[in-house]
């Protein structure tokens, strides 16, 4: 076989990427073709040199502040998505739910079941009030977001490159 | 098909898309080293790996939702360092060419040049000056080439795993490697710093280590 059809074998080979067939065809020419067998030689030296550089190791105390430092970016993040949802095209809802808050939501949720007993034991002794009615209806709205998100809904990201999809 | 490693990702994507902050941090731990290195590679840098790895997980944190669990999570994760990496890269790149400008290049050059006559180098030195100018080399290539022979000659990732990453065909990678690989070593010969040649006296057949 010619040099030509084999060369793009080389690399492959010497990877160890070829069918059974194809490795004892290649090998079979590297065995009489000075060449080919220089060129697989040289590819298996420079995978080896890349592989031998070094890279600076990270300590504990590194990871842990990168680590504590995703979480706070997270944190960041969310504070800047969140909108009233009174003013909030519903679209957008759901957007800032995040696991790290799932207990801030929890207490929300708490807070506005009490506030509710209150405000019903309230009416009762003086009638409704809108104010606080309004108050209430956001803090529900608040609980309600976070099961939508947890039940499966995948925000939209505005202004960033959605990676999956991206072509190299 | 998924091996052991592929499934545990899998169920750990799950259980932190259920609200469970702790599978995000195993994750977290178990593909931290890999990340940053990639990113070291791209950018022979430190701090800008960190700053890199750290900015892949919180992307990862924020864009798990979106993630194809008929995929491989490993996969998915080294797109995005990959993606973050060129991306830091080419921005760096051009703010070093616009502070610095051309003079930095003719500086270089001349370095290179000056290198190579010196005289008789122990072979420890020799090769560390090879790794060096290979490191060089590596960085002129395009960002296709150079992701490639990066995630194979480092990474030791199967064609198959490049493929996925770079959401290519298998027949891609191995071109985009063939063509990175010559060019490194036209790069190298240019400066009178190819590795030397020797007959093939060894086995094929690399042994591959799991990506993930």
């Amino acid at each position: 076989m010619a040099c030509k059809d084999i060369v793009w074998k080389v690399g492959p080979f010497i990877d160890g990427e070829l069918q059974a067939s194809e490795r004892d065809e290649v090998e079979a020419h590297l065995g009489g073709c000075e060449d080919c067998c220089e060129m697989a030689v040289k590819f298996r030296q420079l995978d080896e040199l890349a592989g031998q550089q070094e890279v600076p190791s990270v300590s504990g105390q590194e990871w842990t502040r990168l680590w504590e430092g995703v979480l706070a970016s997270q944190d960041a993040k969310s504070e800047e998505k969140i909108v009233p949802l009174s003013e909030a095209h519903p679209s957008l809802r759901g957007q800032s739910w995040s696991p790290s808050k799932r207990w801030l939501l929890a207490a929300a949720a708490a807070a506005a079941v009490f506030a509710l007993g209150v405000f019903v034991g309230s009416s009762l002794l003086d009638g409704p009030g809108q104010d606080d009615r309004s108050v209430i209806a956001n803090d529900e709205n608040g609980q309600e977001k976070a099961i939508q998100h947890a039940s499966g809904y995948e925000p939209e990201i505005s202004g960033e490159t959605i990676i999956y999809d991206e072509d190299f | 098909m998924r091996d052991r490693s592929d499934r545990e990702d899998i169920v750990k994507v799950e259980e932190f898309l259920s609200g469970e902050l702790p599978a995000f941090e195993f994750l977290f731990d178990k593909y931290r080293e890999k990340v940053y290195r990639i990113a070291y590679r791209f950018t022979r840098n430190k701090d800008d790996a960190l700053e890199i790895a750290q900015d892949v997980f919180l992307r990862v944190y924020t864009n798990l939702g979106k993630f194809k669990t008929d995929s491989k999570f490993f996969t998915w994760l080294y797109r995005i360092t990959v993606n973050r990496s060129i991306d830091f890269t080419r921005s760096k790149k051009t703010k070093v060419l616009q502070q610095v400008g051309p003079s930095l290049l003719d500086a270089q050059h001349s370095t290179v040049s000056g290198r190579r006559g010196s005289k008789d180098p122990s072979e420890k030195a020799e090769a560390k000056e090879l790794g060096e100018k290979l490191t060089d080399a590596v960085s002129t290539l395009s960002d296709k080439h150079r992701t490639v022979f990066l995630l194979h000659a480092v990474e030791n990732l199967s064609y198959r795993e490049i493929a996925g990453v770079m959401d290519s065909s298998i027949g891609t990678v191995m071109s985009r490697l063939f063509y990175a690989r010559q060019k490194l070593q036209e790069t190298l010969g240019n400066m009178g710093l190819a590795p030397a040649s020797k007959r093939l006296k060894t086995k094929p057949g690399k042994k591959k280590k799991k990506g993930g």
